[in-house]
C-alpha cells in the first residue's frame, strides 16, 4: 500500500466534541465597571 | 491442583513387591485425603513384560485409584525405557558374506548411526562376534506390545478428557485435560526411538506438533504440563537425555511444566536458576529401583506437587532407612497462561501515532506486513489513565475484511483483537485515543496520578508492548496540525520488561535492548526502529515536552484548593452563589436561574481533577470528578476554551463526552447537550469551569445554551460572538463574585482582585 493510500485510511476527525477555537479577549470597560464596582464605599 | 508425582516404578533387589515400596509412602501422605492427579513419569516396569503390567494394574487398582477418588483419567502414566520389551522379535541377522563388499560397508556403516529410520543395527552376538541385525518394519512396534495392551486396559472406557498412547501404531503422546483446574498434562514417550540395541532418549517432533496442535483447540487458555521419562542430564558419555533443542520445542508448542524421572534424583536446583520463570521442570527420583540402581546417598523419592496458575510449589519426598521424612520444598514461578505461545508472526510491524494538539487526540494506525495469524492476534490494549479509545471495526487487507472484537477489560482498558488462522500479507488498523499524551510541561502536571516509573516530569511517551514476533518493529510518532513544532522536544529510546519484584509486578529496564534500538529524532517526528524485538518487552519514544505550557500564578493552586473547601463544607454555598448571580446579572445580558443546571468546577491540584464548587445540579452530581482533558468539562479546562457537545449533532461516538454506562460513573446524569466555558486566571491559566447542561429544555436560557451547542456542534459558527461575550461575562461575575465573597480567605479574595485589575487594564 502507498504511503498517500496509508494516510487516506486514518480514520476521519470526527469528534463530537466541539472547542471553540477562539482567543479570550475581555471586555475591559465591562470588568472596569465591575471593579470599580466593588471599590466603591458601601453607603453606610 | 495438587499431584502426587513418582516415578520408576520398576522394582529392583531388595524390593520384591510394590507394597513394600508403598508403605512407607502411605504413613508421610496420610494427611493428603486425594490428590487430584497422580503423575507417573515413566519405567512402570522393570523389563516390560506382561505379569509385570499385570501386577502394575492391580497396585493401581487397589493402590492409586483410591487417591483419585477411582477416577482413572486422573492417572497419567507415561512409559520409560524400561517399557521396551528387549525380548520382542523386531530384527533378524544379515549375513554379510553374501552381499559384495561395497554393499556390506554401506550397511555397516549405517548400522553405526543413531537410530532414526536406518535399518540395521550392531549387536555383540551370543557367540561373541559382532553381528548386524535388520530390522523388521512390520515387527518393530511388537516391543511396545505389553505396554499397549496394558493402557489400553486401564483407559477402557475413561471419557472424552483422556487421549491415550498409541505407541504401537507410533503414535508418542497422550493428553488429560483438567476444566476444572485449568491444566492439561500431556505425556510423552521419550523411549520413542529405543529399541534393544539403542538406549538413547529423544521426543518425537511429530508428537510435539500434534499435541500442541490439541492444546491449542482443546484447552487454549490452560496451563500446560508435558510429563516424560528421562533427565536432562546423563553420566558421561551416555546417551540417554532430552537436549535443550527437545526442550525448546515444548516450549514452543505452549508448555511451562515438566515432570519426568529416569535419573533417579532431582537434580534441578541450577536448572531452575537457569530456565528462570520460562518453565518449571519437576524431577522426582525413584519409587522403586533398589539401592543399586540409585545414585549414591539418594534414597527412594516421591513429590507432591501443587500447581497454581502462576507457580508450582513441590515437596520432594526421600526415605531415609524405613520412612520417609520432611520434605524438601521448592517454589517455581511460572508465566501466566496464555493462549498459545505466540498467536502470530510479523515481517514488518509498524506503528504511527500522530497527535493533534489542537484538541489532543490520537490517531493510532497499525500496519502489519505478512501476518501469519494462528488465533486470536491482539491489536492494542490502552488503558486508563491514558484516555478513552475507540478502534475501527475491521481490520483492512488486501482480499477483505476482518473483524475486530473489542472487550472491556478491568481498570478501564480495552483489548482490541483479531482472529484468524491464516497469513495476510498486508493488515491496517487503527484506532483513536483521548488524553494519551501531554502537549506541555504545565498538562503533564495535570495528567492523573503519573504511573510510569521511567519517565520525568517534563517528558512523556508512547510505548508498545511486544506480543508476538517480527522481523522489523517500528515507531513513529508525529505531530501535525498548526501549533505543532512547538510540542516535541529532544527524544529518547526506552525499553522495559515486566518481573515480579517482592509480589509486586514491575517494569525493569533492559539499556541493551536500548542500544539496539536506532532514533530519528524529528522536530515534528520521532521513529524508534528495531530488528527482531523482544517479546514481551515494551518499547518506548520518549520525548521532552518543548513547551512549558500556561502554569498556575503564586498561591493560585492553594486560594483554589481553600475555595474548593469553604463551598464544599457549606454544600452549594448559597453566598458565593447568590453573590456570583448577582455580579452576573448585573451584567444585564445573561441571568442564571433556579431552573437550569448549571455547576461550577473548580480545580484540586492535590487530587489532579476538577470538582464541584458551587450551582444547581442534583445531588448525586456532587460526587462527580473530571481529570483534565476528560468529559466536556475537562477538555473546556485542558484547552481552556469553551467546549460544546450535543446529542446526535457532529457525529456519533466521541472520545470526549462519555455517556454514563460506559464510563460507569453512577453520578453522571444523563443529559442530551453541554456548553462549558473554562474560568481563566490572570495569566489566562484556567482554574475551573462553568458547565451547564441539559436534558430537556424548558427555560429560555437553556434554550438558548441548547441552541448554541447544536449549531456549534454542527460546524456553525453563527452563535460564536455570543459565546464568546458570554463566556467573558461569565468570567467577570465568576471573580467579581469571589473578590466580594467574605466567607473566602483574604488570599483568594485579593487574586480576585488581581484578576479584576489585570482584565480592567487597557
Amino acid at each position: 500500500m502507498s504511503e498517500q493510500k496509508k494516510e487516506a485510511a486514518m480514520p476521519p476527525k470526527n469528534e463530537p466534541v466541539t472547542l471553540l477555537q477562539i482567543t479570550y479577549e475581555p471586555d475591559r470597560k465591562a470588568w472596569a465597571t465591575a471593579l470599580k464596582e466593588l471599590e466603591k464605599p458601601k453607603p453606610r | 491442583m495438587k499431584i502426587l508425582h513418582l516415578s520408576d516404578l520398576h522394582l529392583t533387589d531388595p524390593f520384591e513387591n510394590f507394597e513394600q515400596v508403598w508403605l512407607p509412602v502411605q504413613s508421610a501422605v496420610r494427611s493428603h485425603r486425594s490428590f487430584d492427579a497422580v503423575v507417573v513419569s515413566g519405567d512402570l516396569t522393570q523389563s516390560a513384560q506382561r505379569p509385570e503390567y499385570d501386577r502394575l494394574e492391580k497396585f493401581l487398582e487397589t493402590t492409586i485409584l483410591p487417591l483419585v477418588e477411582g477416577r482413572r483419567e486422573a492417572v497419567v502414566l507415561v512409559p520409560g525405557n524400561h517399557d521396551v520389551d528387549w525380548n520382542a522379535r523386531i530384527s533378524s541377522p544379515v549375513s554379510l558374506a553374501g552381499l559384495g563388499a561395497d554393499a556390506a560397508r554401506e550397511v555397516v556403516r549405517e548400522a553405526l548411526r543413531p537410530p532414526g529410520r536406518d535399518r540395521y543395527r550392531l549387536r555383540i552376538s551370543p557367540l561373541g562376534h559382532l553381528e548386524v541385525q535388520a530390522i523388521s518394519t512390520r515387527d518393530y512396534a511388537s516391543r511396545f506390545a505389553h505396554l499397549q495392551r496394558f493402557l489400553r486396559n486401564f483407559y477402557r472406557g475413561v471419557g472424552r478428557t483422556v487421549r491415550p498412547f498409541h505407541v504401537s501404531d507410533r503414535d508418542h503422546w497422550s493428553a488429560h485435560l483438567f476444566p476444572k483446574h485449568r491444566v492439561a498434562i500431556y505425556g510423552f514417550n521419550s523411549a520413542c526411538s529405543n529399541d534393544a540395541f539403542w538406549t538413547g532418549a529423544s521426543l518425537s517432533a511429530v508428537a510435539i506438533s500434534e499435541a500442541g496442535r490439541h492444546a491449542r483447540e482443546k484447552a487454549p487458555d490452560f496451563v500446560k504440563v508435558a510429563v516424560w521419562h528421562h533427565g536432562l542430564s546423563a553420566e558421561k558419555g551416555r546417551s540417554d537425555l532430552l537436549t535443550l533443542t527437545e526442550l525448546g520445542y515444548l516450549y514452543h508448542a505452549g508448555f511451562r511444566v515438566g515432570f519426568h524421572g529416569h535419573t533417579h534424583r532431582d537434580e534441578l536446583a541450577l536448572l531452575d536458576e537457569f530456565l528462570g520463570e520460562r518453565f518449571a521442570v519437576i524431577a522426582t527420583g525413584s519409587l522403586g529401583a533398589g539401592a543399586a540402581e540409585r545414585p549414591d546417598a539418594v534414597g527412594n523419592q516421591f513429590s507432591i506437587v501443587h500447581l497454581h496458575p502462576g507457580q508450582v510449589r513441590v515437596q520432594t519426598f526421600e526415605r531415609r532407612g524405613q520412612g520417609y521424612g520432611a520434605p524438601v520444598k521448592r517454589t517455581l514461578r511460572l508465566p501466566r497462561p496464555t493462549a498459545q505461545p505466540s498467536t502470530a508472526e510479523a515481517a514488518r510491524h509498524r506503528r504511527t501515532w500522530t497527535i493533534d494538539p489542537s484538541n489532543g487526540l490520537v490517531s493510532c494506525l497499525v500496519e502489519l506486513e505478512d501476518l501469519h495469524a494462528r488465533g486470536r492476534v491482539v491489536l492494542a490494549r490502552p488503558s486508563e489513565p491514558h484516555g478513552h479509545a475507540i478502534g475501527d471495526s475491521t481490520v483492512e487487507t488486501p482480499t477483505g475484511k476482518h473483524k475486530v472484537h473489542r472487550e472491556q477489560l478491568s481498570g478501564g482498558a480495552q483489548r482490541f483483537s483479531l482472529v484468524a488462522d491464516e497469513l495476510i500479507p498486508d493488515a491496517t488498523w487503527s484506532y483513536r485515543v483521548s488524553n494519551s499524551t501531554a502537549l506541555s510541561k504545565a498538562d503533564r502536571q495535570k495528567q492523573p496520578e503519573p504511573i510510569e516509573t521511567h519517565i520525568a516530569l517534563d517528558e512523556d511517551s508512547f510505548s508498545h508492548s511486544v506480543r508476538f514476533p517480527c522481523d522489523r518493529l517500528v515507531l513513529r510518532v508525529r505531530v501535525r496540525g498548526p501549533g505543532a513544532r512547538a510540542v516535541m522536544g529532544p527524544a529518547r529510546v526506552l525499553v522495559e520488561f515486566e518481573s515480579m519484584r517482592d509480589g509486586e509486578p514491575t517494569r525493569i529496564l533492559d539499556p541493551d535492548e536500548a542500544d539496539r534500538c536506532t532514533l530519528t529524532d524529528l522536530k515534528t517526528e520521532k521513529r524508534l526502529e528495531v530488528e527482531a524485538p523482544l517479546v514481551g518487552h515494551r518499547y518506548s519514544v520518549v520525548f521532552k515536552l518543548a513547551s512549558p505550557g500556561v502554569e498556575f500564578s503564586d498561591g493560585m493552586e492553594t486560594a483554589l484548593e481553600n475555595a474548593l473547601q469553604t463551598c464544599r463544607q457549606h454544600r452549594g454555598a448559597e453566598e458565593i452563589r447568590r453573590r456570583l448571580v448577582d455580579a452576573i446579572r448585573k451584567e444585564g445580558r445573561f441571568t442564571l436561574n433556579d431552573e437550569a443546571t448549571w455547576l461550577c468546577l473548580l480545580w484540586s491540584g492535590e487530587r489532579r481533577r476538577l470538582l464541584p464548587a458551587f450551582g444547581v445540579f442534583p445531588e448525586p452530581s456532587w460526587n462527580v470528578r473530571f481529570p483534565s482533558g476528560e468529559g466536556v468539562a475537562g477538555h473546556a479546562f485542558r484547552f481552556g476554551k469553551p467546549a460544546f457537545w450535543k446529542e446526535g449533532a457532529g457525529g456519533e461516538h466521541s472520545l470526549i463526552y462519555r455517556d454514563k454506562t460506559e464510563v460507569g460513573s453512577p453520578f453522571m446524569q444523563r443529559y442530551t447537550w453541554i456548553c462549558c466555558f473554562p474560568l481563566l486566571s490572570a495569566n489566562s491559566c484556567p482554574i475551573g469551569v462553568l458547565s451547564f447542561a441539559g436534558a430537556t429544555s424548558s427555560t429560555p436560557r437553556e434554550r438558548q445554551l441548547e441552541r448554541m451547542a447544536a449549531e456549534l456542534c454542527s460546524g456553525g459558527r453563527a452563535l460564536a460572538h455570543q459565546a464568546t461575550t458570554l463566556w467573558d461575562a461569565l468570567n467577570r461575575g465568576f471573580w467579581t463574585g469571589v473578590a466580594a465573597e467574605k466567607e473566602l480567605d483574604a488570599r483568594t479574595r485579593e487574586l480576585a482582585f488581581e484578576v479584576l485589575k489585570s482584565r480592567a487594564k487597557p
